[in-house]
Protein backbone atom coordinates (compact mmCIF):
# COMPACT_ATOMS: atom_id res chain seq x y z
CA UNK A 1 0.00 0.00 0.00
CA UNK A 2 1.56 3.08 -1.22
CA UNK A 3 0.12 6.12 0.62
CA UNK A 4 0.22 9.38 -1.49
CA UNK A 5 -0.53 12.95 0.17
CA UNK A 6 -1.65 15.51 -1.88
CA UNK A 7 0.34 18.54 -1.09
CA UNK A 8 -1.08 21.95 -0.96
CA UNK A 9 -0.77 24.27 -3.56
CA UNK A 10 1.56 27.28 -2.28
CA UNK A 11 4.92 28.58 -2.40
CA UNK A 12 6.02 27.09 0.69
CA UNK A 13 8.80 24.97 -0.96
CA UNK A 14 9.96 27.60 -3.25
CA UNK A 15 10.23 30.19 -0.46
CA UNK A 16 12.31 28.03 1.55
CA UNK A 17 14.97 27.02 -0.97
CA UNK A 18 15.17 30.28 -2.35
CA UNK A 19 15.90 31.37 1.79
CA UNK A 20 17.97 28.61 2.17
CA UNK A 21 19.73 29.84 -0.97
CA UNK A 22 20.37 33.56 0.71
CA UNK A 23 21.22 31.94 4.02
CA UNK A 24 24.05 30.11 2.00
CA UNK A 25 25.47 33.15 0.18
CA UNK A 26 25.29 35.44 3.55
CA UNK A 27 27.32 32.67 5.13
CA UNK A 28 29.34 32.66 2.19
CA UNK A 29 30.31 36.09 2.61
CA UNK A 30 30.41 36.44 5.83
CA UNK A 31 32.80 33.85 6.08
CA UNK A 32 34.45 34.96 3.81
CA UNK A 33 35.13 38.37 5.06
CA UNK A 34 35.69 36.92 8.49
CA UNK A 35 38.85 34.98 7.31
CA UNK A 36 40.33 37.38 5.30
CA UNK A 37 43.73 38.28 6.75
CA UNK A 38 43.48 41.61 9.22
CA UNK A 39 45.37 44.83 7.32
CA UNK A 40 49.14 44.39 8.36
CA UNK A 41 49.33 46.71 11.38
CA UNK A 42 50.67 50.19 10.41
CA UNK A 43 54.00 50.81 10.71
CA UNK A 44 55.23 52.53 13.94
CA UNK A 45 57.34 55.22 14.15
CA UNK A 46 60.25 55.00 15.84
CA UNK A 47 60.35 57.49 18.86
CA UNK A 48 63.01 59.55 16.67
CA UNK A 49 60.91 60.13 13.85
CA UNK A 50 57.97 62.06 12.97
CA UNK A 51 55.64 61.58 10.32
CA UNK A 52 55.43 64.60 7.53
CA UNK A 53 51.87 63.93 7.49
CA UNK A 54 50.12 63.85 10.80
CA UNK A 55 53.40 65.19 12.94
CA UNK A 56 54.03 68.86 11.13
CA UNK A 57 52.32 72.30 11.29
CA UNK A 58 51.42 73.39 7.93
CA UNK A 59 54.12 75.99 7.72
CA UNK A 60 56.67 72.72 8.75
CA UNK A 61 54.79 70.65 5.97
CA UNK A 62 55.40 73.50 3.52
CA UNK A 63 58.93 73.86 4.52
CA UNK A 64 59.79 70.15 4.41
CA UNK A 65 58.32 69.75 0.72
CA UNK A 66 60.14 72.24 -0.23
CA UNK A 67 63.36 70.97 0.90
CA UNK A 68 62.72 67.79 -0.63
CA UNK A 69 62.31 69.67 -4.04
CA UNK A 70 65.92 71.50 -2.93
CA UNK A 71 67.77 68.75 -1.99
CA UNK A 72 67.31 67.11 -5.13
CA UNK A 73 68.33 70.54 -6.62
CA UNK A 74 71.38 70.49 -4.38
CA UNK A 75 72.24 67.14 -5.44
CA UNK A 76 72.19 68.24 -8.67
CA UNK A 77 74.69 70.98 -8.13
CA UNK A 78 76.82 69.01 -6.00
CA UNK A 79 76.96 67.19 -8.73
CA UNK A 80 77.91 69.62 -11.57
CA UNK A 81 80.48 71.93 -9.68
CA UNK A 82 81.84 69.27 -6.90
CA UNK A 83 81.11 72.41 -4.03
CA UNK A 84 78.19 72.44 -1.79
CA UNK A 85 76.21 75.94 -2.49
CA UNK A 86 76.03 77.89 0.11
CA UNK A 87 72.65 78.90 1.38
CA UNK A 88 72.84 83.04 0.35
CA UNK A 89 73.68 81.58 -3.58
CA UNK A 90 70.89 79.48 -3.29
CA UNK A 91 68.41 82.19 -2.12
CA UNK A 92 70.01 84.48 -4.68
CA UNK A 93 68.36 81.30 -7.20
CA UNK A 94 65.29 81.96 -5.37
CA UNK A 95 65.32 78.30 -4.12
CA UNK A 96 62.39 77.69 -1.39
CA UNK A 97 62.84 77.52 1.31
CA UNK A 98 66.36 79.45 1.13
CA UNK A 99 65.13 82.49 -0.84
CA UNK A 100 63.93 85.34 0.93
CA UNK A 101 60.45 85.94 0.44
CA UNK A 102 56.98 86.48 2.20
CA UNK A 103 56.54 82.70 2.57
CA UNK A 104 59.80 82.14 3.87
CA UNK A 105 58.58 84.98 6.52
CA UNK A 106 54.98 83.28 6.95
CA UNK A 107 57.17 80.10 7.86
CA UNK A 108 59.50 80.81 10.57
CA UNK A 109 62.10 82.90 8.82
CA UNK A 110 64.55 80.33 8.84
CA UNK A 111 68.00 81.25 9.18
CA UNK A 112 70.02 79.17 6.71
CA UNK A 113 73.95 77.93 7.51
CA UNK A 114 75.66 75.38 5.28
CA UNK A 115 77.24 72.45 7.69
CA UNK A 116 79.94 69.51 6.96
CA UNK A 117 77.68 66.36 7.84
CA UNK A 118 79.01 62.74 8.83
CA UNK A 119 78.64 61.24 5.38
CA UNK A 120 78.37 64.55 3.32
CA UNK A 121 76.50 68.33 3.40
CA UNK A 122 73.79 69.66 5.75
CA UNK A 123 71.85 73.10 5.91
CA UNK A 124 70.44 73.75 9.00
CA UNK A 125 68.09 76.32 9.42
CA UNK A 126 67.63 77.95 12.55
CA UNK A 127 64.00 79.09 13.46
CA UNK A 128 63.32 82.72 14.51
CA UNK A 129 59.71 81.72 15.42
CA UNK A 130 58.95 77.94 17.04
CA UNK A 131 55.60 78.30 17.42
CA UNK A 132 55.24 78.39 13.50
CA UNK A 133 58.21 76.15 12.47
CA UNK A 134 60.82 74.59 14.31
CA UNK A 135 64.20 74.33 13.46
CA UNK A 136 65.10 72.11 10.24
CA UNK A 137 68.04 70.36 9.28
CA UNK A 138 68.41 68.90 5.41
CA UNK A 139 71.00 66.33 5.53
CA UNK A 140 72.56 65.53 2.01
CA UNK A 141 74.49 62.34 1.94
CA UNK A 142 77.20 62.53 -0.92
CA UNK A 143 79.25 59.66 -0.30
CA UNK A 144 76.67 57.25 -0.61
CA UNK A 145 74.64 56.21 -3.39
CA UNK A 146 73.61 59.14 -6.12
CA UNK A 147 70.22 59.36 -5.39
CA UNK A 148 69.92 58.69 -1.41
CA UNK A 149 66.70 60.78 -0.35
CA UNK A 150 67.78 63.50 1.98
CA UNK A 151 66.84 63.53 5.66
CA UNK A 152 64.95 66.40 7.15
CA UNK A 153 65.55 66.84 10.76
CA UNK A 154 63.14 69.17 12.84
CA UNK A 155 63.81 70.23 16.41
CA UNK A 156 60.94 72.82 17.65
CA UNK A 157 63.63 74.93 19.30
CA UNK A 158 65.12 77.67 18.26
CA UNK A 159 68.54 76.29 18.43
CA UNK A 160 71.33 74.88 15.65
CA UNK A 161 71.73 71.45 15.37
CA UNK A 162 74.45 69.25 17.19
CA UNK A 163 77.86 69.34 15.52
CA UNK A 164 78.28 65.75 13.71
CA UNK A 165 74.53 65.65 12.42
CA UNK A 166 74.42 61.89 12.24
CA UNK A 167 71.09 60.22 12.99
CA UNK A 168 72.56 59.30 16.80
CA UNK A 169 73.75 62.63 17.80
CA UNK A 170 70.70 64.52 16.49
CA UNK A 171 68.17 61.96 17.90
CA UNK A 172 70.07 62.59 21.07
CA UNK A 173 70.11 66.22 21.04
CA UNK A 174 66.10 65.66 20.95
CA UNK A 175 65.66 65.98 17.13
CA UNK A 176 63.29 64.35 15.26
CA UNK A 177 63.50 62.77 11.49
CA UNK A 178 60.98 63.40 9.19
CA UNK A 179 59.39 60.60 7.84
CA UNK A 180 56.97 59.53 5.11
CA UNK A 181 54.94 56.21 5.78
CA UNK A 182 52.02 54.82 3.47
CA UNK A 183 49.29 53.58 5.48
CA UNK A 184 45.83 52.59 4.43
CA UNK A 185 45.22 56.18 5.67
CA UNK A 186 46.63 57.55 1.97
CA UNK A 187 43.96 58.67 -0.07
CA UNK A 188 46.41 60.25 -2.65
CA UNK B 1 -3.90 15.86 -18.27
CA UNK B 2 -3.19 12.55 -17.01
CA UNK B 3 -0.02 11.70 -14.96
CA UNK B 4 1.56 8.14 -15.57
CA UNK B 5 4.26 6.62 -13.56
CA UNK B 6 4.44 3.53 -15.33
CA UNK B 7 3.08 0.01 -14.82
CA UNK B 8 0.02 -1.94 -15.50
CA UNK B 9 -3.17 -0.96 -13.80
CA UNK B 10 -3.46 -3.18 -10.89
CA UNK B 11 -6.75 -1.44 -9.28
CA UNK B 12 -7.55 1.53 -8.09
CA UNK B 13 -6.48 3.71 -5.15
CA UNK B 14 -8.96 4.90 -2.28
CA UNK B 15 -8.74 8.70 -1.48
CA UNK B 16 -9.13 10.17 1.84
CA UNK B 17 -10.06 13.38 2.17
CA UNK B 18 -9.83 14.22 6.34
CA UNK B 19 -11.21 17.65 7.72
CA UNK B 20 -10.15 19.41 4.53
CA UNK B 21 -10.46 23.18 4.87
CA UNK B 22 -10.56 25.45 1.59
CA UNK B 23 -10.47 29.61 2.30
CA UNK B 24 -9.82 31.44 -0.62
CA UNK B 25 -9.65 35.49 0.67
CA UNK B 26 -12.42 35.59 2.95
CA UNK B 27 -15.06 32.71 0.81
CA UNK B 28 -15.07 29.40 3.05
CA UNK B 29 -15.04 27.04 -0.17
CA UNK B 30 -14.38 23.72 1.49
CA UNK B 31 -15.47 23.23 5.72
CA UNK B 32 -14.37 20.20 7.66
CA UNK B 33 -14.85 18.03 4.70
CA UNK B 34 -14.01 14.47 5.58
CA UNK B 35 -14.81 11.84 2.52
CA UNK B 36 -13.48 8.20 2.32
CA UNK B 37 -13.87 7.29 -1.63
CA UNK B 38 -13.34 3.11 -1.78
CA UNK B 39 -10.98 1.82 -4.08
CA UNK B 40 -12.84 0.44 -7.43
CA UNK B 41 -15.99 2.97 -6.53
CA UNK B 42 -17.60 5.00 -8.56
CA UNK B 43 -18.12 7.62 -6.58
CA UNK B 44 -20.47 10.67 -7.59
CA UNK B 45 -20.29 14.19 -6.03
CA UNK B 46 -23.33 16.07 -6.26
CA UNK B 47 -24.24 19.39 -4.94
CA UNK B 48 -25.25 23.26 -5.60
CA UNK B 49 -23.45 25.75 -7.85
CA UNK B 50 -20.41 26.83 -5.75
CA UNK B 51 -20.79 24.39 -3.12
CA UNK B 52 -16.96 23.18 -3.80
CA UNK B 53 -17.14 20.32 -6.08
CA UNK B 54 -14.79 21.59 -8.08
CA UNK B 55 -12.49 22.75 -5.24
CA UNK B 56 -12.76 19.75 -3.85
CA UNK B 57 -11.27 18.28 -7.32
CA UNK B 58 -8.69 21.01 -7.42
CA UNK B 59 -7.28 19.60 -3.96
CA UNK B 60 -7.28 16.21 -4.44
CA UNK B 61 -5.08 17.66 -7.73
CA UNK B 62 -2.62 19.51 -5.40
CA UNK B 63 -3.79 22.48 -7.17
CA UNK B 64 -5.77 24.33 -4.36
CA UNK B 65 -4.27 25.66 -1.02
CA UNK B 66 -6.35 23.45 1.22
CA UNK B 67 -5.31 22.62 4.65
CA UNK B 68 -6.15 18.74 6.41
CA UNK B 69 -5.08 15.86 4.53
CA UNK B 70 -5.71 14.80 1.26
CA UNK B 71 -4.52 10.96 1.04
CA UNK B 72 -4.59 8.69 -1.94
CA UNK B 73 -3.86 4.94 -0.24
CA UNK B 74 -2.38 2.95 -3.75
CA UNK B 75 -2.44 -0.49 -3.92
CA UNK B 76 1.09 -1.71 -4.68
CA UNK B 77 4.48 0.24 -4.43
CA UNK B 78 3.88 3.03 -6.33
CA UNK B 79 1.30 5.43 -7.40
CA UNK B 80 -0.57 4.62 -10.55
CA UNK B 81 -1.92 6.66 -13.45
CA UNK B 82 -4.47 9.25 -12.72
CA UNK B 83 -6.59 10.72 -15.40
CA UNK B 84 -8.68 14.17 -14.93
CA UNK B 85 -11.40 15.22 -17.51
CA UNK B 86 -11.95 19.17 -16.93
CA UNK B 87 -15.10 20.63 -17.62
CA UNK B 88 -14.08 22.55 -20.50
CA UNK B 89 -11.33 23.19 -22.19
CA UNK B 90 -10.08 26.56 -23.04
CA UNK B 91 -9.34 26.43 -26.70
CA UNK B 92 -8.44 28.73 -29.38
CA UNK B 93 -10.77 27.24 -32.08
CA UNK B 94 -8.67 28.74 -34.98
CA UNK B 95 -5.83 26.73 -33.82
CA UNK B 96 -4.52 24.48 -37.03
CA UNK B 97 -4.50 21.59 -34.55
CA UNK B 98 -5.68 18.05 -35.31
CA UNK B 99 -7.41 15.77 -32.25
CA UNK B 100 -4.60 13.82 -32.77
CA UNK B 101 -2.27 16.58 -32.38
CA UNK B 102 -4.24 17.58 -29.33
CA UNK B 103 -3.75 13.91 -27.67
CA UNK B 104 -0.33 13.79 -28.46
CA UNK B 105 0.35 17.37 -26.57
CA UNK B 106 -1.38 15.79 -23.35
CA UNK B 107 -0.46 12.21 -23.40
CA UNK B 108 2.75 11.74 -25.04
CA UNK B 109 6.21 13.10 -23.48
CA UNK B 110 7.64 13.49 -27.31
CA UNK B 111 7.33 17.18 -28.39
CA UNK B 112 4.12 17.18 -30.45
CA UNK B 113 5.17 18.96 -32.71
CA UNK B 114 7.54 15.85 -34.05
CA UNK B 115 3.87 13.93 -34.39
CA UNK B 116 2.41 11.68 -32.58
CA UNK B 117 4.33 8.70 -30.34
CA UNK B 118 3.51 5.48 -33.03
CA UNK B 119 3.48 3.66 -29.34
CA UNK B 120 0.75 5.10 -28.03
CA UNK B 121 -2.44 4.19 -29.58
CA UNK B 122 -4.47 7.49 -30.23
CA UNK B 123 -7.18 5.39 -32.03
CA UNK B 124 -7.88 2.71 -30.00
CA UNK B 125 -8.61 5.81 -27.46
CA UNK B 126 -10.65 7.37 -29.83
CA UNK B 127 -12.53 4.41 -30.74
CA UNK B 128 -13.84 3.86 -27.46
CA UNK B 129 -15.66 7.38 -27.77
CA UNK B 130 -16.71 7.10 -31.33
CA UNK B 131 -14.41 9.40 -32.64
CA UNK B 132 -12.93 6.89 -34.79
CA UNK B 133 -13.06 8.43 -37.95
CA UNK B 134 -12.06 11.95 -36.74
CA UNK B 135 -8.15 11.73 -35.12
CA UNK B 136 -7.19 14.03 -38.27
CA UNK B 137 -10.37 16.99 -37.65
CA UNK B 138 -9.30 20.28 -37.20
CA UNK B 139 -9.84 20.63 -33.14
CA UNK B 140 -11.81 23.79 -33.29
CA UNK B 141 -13.90 22.32 -35.77
CA UNK B 142 -15.50 19.66 -33.56
CA UNK B 143 -18.60 20.51 -31.77
CA UNK B 144 -19.02 20.91 -28.17
CA UNK B 145 -19.87 16.87 -27.31
CA UNK B 146 -17.31 15.99 -29.52
CA UNK B 147 -14.59 17.95 -27.35
CA UNK B 148 -15.79 16.42 -24.02
CA UNK B 149 -15.19 13.15 -25.77
CA UNK B 150 -11.64 13.56 -26.90
CA UNK B 151 -11.22 15.18 -23.42
CA UNK B 152 -12.57 11.41 -22.34
CA UNK B 153 -10.17 9.85 -24.68
CA UNK B 154 -6.99 11.51 -23.13
CA UNK B 155 -8.31 9.73 -19.99
CA UNK B 156 -7.77 6.29 -21.51
CA UNK B 157 -4.51 7.31 -22.42
CA UNK B 158 -2.35 5.34 -20.46
CA UNK B 159 -5.05 2.98 -18.78
CA UNK B 160 -6.00 4.97 -15.71
CA UNK B 161 -6.10 3.64 -12.13
CA UNK B 162 -7.86 6.51 -10.66
CA UNK B 163 -10.38 8.78 -12.96
CA UNK B 164 -11.47 12.41 -11.75
CA UNK B 165 -14.19 13.65 -13.97
CA UNK B 166 -15.67 17.37 -13.86
CA UNK B 167 -19.28 17.34 -14.98
CA UNK B 168 -18.24 15.14 -18.02
CA UNK B 169 -22.31 14.88 -19.06
CA UNK B 170 -22.75 18.80 -19.36
CA UNK B 171 -21.52 18.85 -22.81
CA UNK B 172 -21.42 15.64 -23.79
CA UNK B 173 -24.57 14.74 -26.62
CA UNK B 174 -26.78 11.66 -26.22
CA UNK B 175 -24.43 9.56 -27.73
CA UNK B 176 -21.97 10.56 -26.03
CA UNK B 177 -23.87 9.82 -22.53
CA UNK B 178 -23.74 6.24 -23.98
CA UNK B 179 -20.62 6.27 -24.43
CA UNK B 180 -19.96 7.60 -21.04
CA UNK B 181 -21.77 4.82 -19.48
CA UNK B 182 -19.89 2.07 -21.52
CA UNK B 183 -16.85 3.83 -20.16
CA UNK B 184 -18.30 3.68 -16.56
CA UNK B 185 -19.01 0.28 -16.68
CA UNK B 186 -15.48 -1.02 -18.00
CA UNK B 187 -13.22 1.59 -15.46
CA UNK B 188 -16.04 -0.68 -12.70
CA UNK B 189 -14.68 -3.78 -14.43
CA UNK B 190 -11.12 -2.84 -14.04
CA UNK B 191 -11.36 -1.51 -10.79
CA UNK B 192 -10.67 1.82 -11.38
CA UNK B 193 -11.48 4.21 -8.90
CA UNK B 194 -13.59 7.10 -10.26
CA UNK B 195 -14.09 10.29 -8.33
CA UNK B 196 -17.03 12.17 -10.68
CA UNK B 197 -18.50 15.69 -9.81
CA UNK B 198 -21.93 15.65 -11.73
CA UNK B 199 -25.22 17.66 -10.92
CA UNK B 200 -27.29 15.33 -13.02
CA UNK B 201 -28.82 13.09 -10.17
CA UNK B 202 -30.80 10.89 -12.38
CA UNK B 203 -27.73 9.69 -14.05
CA UNK B 204 -26.16 9.13 -10.22
CA UNK B 205 -28.98 7.51 -8.92
CA UNK B 206 -28.30 5.02 -12.16
CA UNK B 207 -24.53 5.27 -12.51
CA UNK B 208 -22.86 5.52 -9.37
CA UNK B 209 -22.08 3.19 -6.41
CA UNK B 210 -21.94 5.72 -4.05
CA UNK B 211 -22.83 9.57 -4.02
CA UNK B 212 -21.99 12.39 -1.59
CA UNK B 213 -23.89 15.50 -1.82
CA UNK B 214 -21.36 18.22 -0.70
CA UNK B 215 -22.10 22.20 -0.03
CA UNK B 216 -19.40 23.32 1.62
CA UNK B 217 -19.98 20.41 4.08
CA UNK B 218 -20.41 16.59 3.23
CA UNK B 219 -24.25 16.65 3.81
CA UNK B 220 -24.64 13.24 2.91
CA UNK B 221 -22.59 9.95 1.59
CA UNK B 222 -23.85 7.03 1.13
CA UNK B 223 -25.44 4.44 -2.07
CA UNK B 224 -27.42 6.79 -4.20
CA UNK B 225 -30.90 4.85 -3.93
CA UNK B 226 -30.79 5.50 -0.20
CA UNK B 227 -29.06 9.05 -0.57
CA UNK B 228 -31.02 11.07 -3.24
CA UNK B 229 -34.10 10.69 -1.86
CA UNK B 230 -36.41 13.78 -2.97
CA UNK B 231 -36.42 15.20 0.64
CA UNK B 232 -32.55 14.98 0.89
CA UNK B 233 -31.72 16.68 -2.79
CA UNK B 234 -34.38 19.52 -1.92
CA UNK B 235 -32.08 20.56 1.35
CA UNK B 236 -29.15 19.63 -0.44
CA UNK B 237 -30.09 22.42 -3.18
CA UNK B 238 -32.16 24.37 -0.54
CA UNK B 239 -29.22 25.46 1.65
CA UNK B 240 -27.84 28.77 1.03
CA UNK B 241 -24.83 28.82 2.02
CA UNK B 242 -23.59 32.12 0.72
CA UNK B 243 -23.99 35.12 3.18
CA UNK B 244 -22.56 38.53 2.36
CA UNK B 245 -20.74 39.15 5.51
CA UNK B 246 -18.66 36.26 4.72
CA UNK B 247 -18.51 35.07 8.32
CA UNK B 248 -18.13 31.29 8.53
CA UNK B 249 -19.84 31.42 11.47
CA UNK B 250 -22.99 32.72 10.85
CA UNK B 251 -23.07 30.66 7.64
CA UNK B 252 -22.88 27.79 9.34
CA UNK B 253 -25.97 28.56 11.38
CA UNK B 254 -27.90 29.58 8.76
CA UNK B 255 -27.04 26.18 6.85
CA UNK B 256 -28.15 24.59 9.64
CA UNK B 257 -31.22 26.54 10.39
CA UNK B 258 -32.07 25.51 6.87
CA UNK B 259 -31.49 22.21 7.18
Amino acid sequence: MHHQIVRRAGAERETAWVLLASAAIIACAVAAVGLRPAPPPEPVAAAHQIDSRTGLTSAEQGLHADLKVAGAEIAALLRETGAAPKPAELAAQALPPFARDTSATARGSHAWTLAEAGHGVAYAGVSAAPELAGSMVLVLDTHGKDHAEPQVWLKRAAEAPPPGLDEKTLAAAGWKQVTATFTAGVTR
Amino acid sequence: MSGNTGGTPKGGPAILFDRVDLTLGRTVILDQVSLRVEPGAVHAVVGPNGGGKSSLIRALLGQAPHRGMVRLDWPGEAPGVTAYVPQAVEFDRGLPMTVEDFLAVLCQRRPAFLGPDRRIDYGAALERVGMAGKRRRRFGALSGGERQRVLLAQALIPAPDLVILDEPMTALDETGCTIFEELLADFRAAGTTVLWVEHDLAQVRRLATRVSGLNRRVLFDGPPPAMLSPDRVLDLFSAVPRRTTGNAGDARVVERAAL
